[in-house]
């Protein structure tokens, strides 16, 4: 192909190539755009390009918190039950319409109240209550450590002001938790290898026993930690200790947040400070590493690199 | 252990009985994301969630089902956001705003698209994907809504169409302008970081086909220009 038909490709297709990488073009003008491409490397790496952007775009995904799911049970919940007052003010109502036509106001009211009764019982009315219900409590129930959405429809707003002033991403709810967890450490409840084995399925990837001797830190257990990953606890001998979770990315994608990127050899590593205390995570053959720590940046560092290989 | 037990999700169980209201949950994720682009702050973002849910829930006669609930439900949540902060809405903010003016076309190399991006994780390098979620929110919003809808909660073109009330063409065209700035905005900050090298060759050629009036003015004049640096410093770098 002529440099000029390339050219005039290029402008020609230019529109199209968004279409084109979303899957989204018919097949007769994503055949031309193919061929176009095979031909030009321009286009063809401007394609590559939208893809990776895509990828980089939806690790920015925001997940609601768990604040605005019980806040919007509740509104839910309250929303059933006034309708369903609603449908016994309809059958009140029809009833009192019935009065001004009928002439007889006492069989009128006989009339009304067997039609009351069945009204409220009516499916369409009791099962959304129920769902609703079921889900308000559910979620409470699962969310104990957040006390006062439980209390009522009243506070639950209270509760949503009060738990999140900004913006958070999914990974960085994820990195708080894990300060927490190293900040409050719980006892292991497995200290051997099989043990640890056992908790591939719940993680959803294989969790490994990283070494980290070498800075002088021995492995003390695992647990699981919520239904996100399994949390490995390290401590040195002068008692300061680390804390990693080993988790599924595709859950909870690892991302530049407050973290900085870095790379450092062959790794991509993400750095910070959460809270005074050390943060760095790590991705390596599709699983996830972040660890808190009381050690010093440099090896903290050197811990995320010797555990994400 | 309570881990194990996930929160009900009748779109996964085909044998629960299905409700409307668990349906509508199904979406909060997507309603309450878009809602963070909209309003840019949580506690309006999380009042427009509630609202849309309840509205949504009044209003369940009025939708079909069988048809995009997710799509419904964003409608919802955008004409309830248009309606209650601005007058006039979205789409005269586009006929006075970029969609209106022509795309000044910066041509960008393939060589500096290529160091952008990393090929093993499939996405842009680190350094630069730091920066997305600012580039993002730099941009007008009918084009950062497009790309929220589509590049991050994944929706199809046909369910955005329906969400913004415009034709499949229009966000066609503002998801291509949409991502056109991102790559500007980004190529900028990757020179800035100095991962990639501001090419003065390329600038030089870029000024060669950009005529007064900064519109370009000969595309084939222009990749003449650059193919003509680019085989002097070596196409790969």
């Amino acid at each position: 192909m002529s440099e000029l038909a390339v050219v005039d490709g290029c402008t020609r297709f230019d529109r199209w190539l968004s279409a084109y990488a979303d899957d989204e073009l018919d097949a007769m003008h994503a055949l031309e755009i193919e061929e176009h491409l095979a031909a030009c490397e321009n286009c063809s790496e401007r394609i590559s390009f939208d893809r990776a952007l895509r990828t980089s775009l939806r690790r920015t995904k925001l997940v609601a918190s768990d604040s605005l799911r019980h806040r919007v049970a509740a509104a839910l919940l309250a929303e059933s039950v006034v309708s369903s007052l609603s449908a016994a003010t309809d059958a009140v109502n029809s009833a009192e319409l019935g009065t001004s036509t009928c002439s007889s106001a006492a069989t009128a009211k006989a009339d009304a109240q067997p039609r009351v009764a069945p009204k409220l019982v009516r499916l369409r009315y009791v099962m959304p209550l129920a769902v609703a219900a079921g889900l308000a409590l559910v979620i409470g129930a699962l969310r104990l450590r957040d006390p006062a959405t439980l209390s009522g429809i009243g506070t639950t707003s209270l509760g949503t002001s009060q738990a999140t002033m900004q913006t958070v991403s999914a990974f960085d709810r994820f990195i708080d938790e894990l300060v927490d967890a190293h900040i409050q450490p719980s006892v292991p409840e497995v200290t051997d290898d099989d043990g640890l084995s056992r908790l591939n399925p719940f993680v959803g990837v294989r969790v490994p026993r990283p070494e980290l001797t070498a800075l002088g830190a021995h492995y003390l257990g695992a647990r699981m930690h919520r239904r996100h990953a399994a949390m490995l606890q390290y401590a040195t001998g002068d008692r300061r200790r680390m804390t990693l979770y080993v988790y599924n990315p595709a859950r909870v994608p690892v991302q530049a947040s407050r973290l900085q990127a870095r790379v450092i050899g062959q790794s991509h590593v993400y750095l910070g400070h959460i809270r005074g205390y050390a943060v760095a995570a790590s991705e390596h053959d599709g699983v996830g590493y972040a660890l808190a720590s009381d050690l010093s940046d440099k090896e903290t560092e050197d811990a995320i690199v010797m555990a994400a290989r | 252990m309570s881990y194990l037990k996930p929160l009900p999700r009748s779109a996964r169980d085909p044998h629960r009985p299905v409700s409307f209201e668990a349906d509508v949950l199904e979406h909060l994720d997507v309603l309450f994301g878009v809602a963070m682009r909209m309003t840019r702050d949580e506690p309006s973002a999380e009042d427009l969630v509630q609202d849309t849910i309840v509205k949504a829930v009044r209003a369940r006669d009025q939708y079909q089902a069988g048809t995009n609930l997710k799509a419904w439900l964003l409608r919802i949540l955008t004409n309830t956001f248009i309606n209650r902060h601005r007058r006039g809405g979205l789409e005269r903010d586009v006929f006075e705003g970029p969609d209106a003016t022509p795309l000044a076309d910066r041509w960008i190399g393939a060589a500096t698209l290529r160091a952008m991006r990393d090929p093993e994780r499939e996405a842009l390098v680190p350094m630069v994907e730091g920066e997305v979620r600012a580039a993002l929110e730099a941009l007008p919003e009918a084009f950062r809504m497009v790309i929220v809808l589509s590049d991050i909660e994944g929706l199809a073109y046909r369910e955005i169409a329906d969400t913004m009330g415009c034709p499949v063409g229009t966000v066609m065209s503002r998801l291509h302008r949409g991502r056109r700035m991102l790559q500007e905005s980004l190529r900028d900050q990757a020179v800035a970081l100095g991962i990639i090298e501001e090419d003065d060759n390329e600038l030089a050629a870029r000024r060669a086909a950009v005529g007064d009036d900064g519109e370009p003015v000969d595309l084939a004049r222009y990749r003449k220009n650059r193919a003509a640096t680019t085989t002097v410093r070596g196409s790969r770098s």
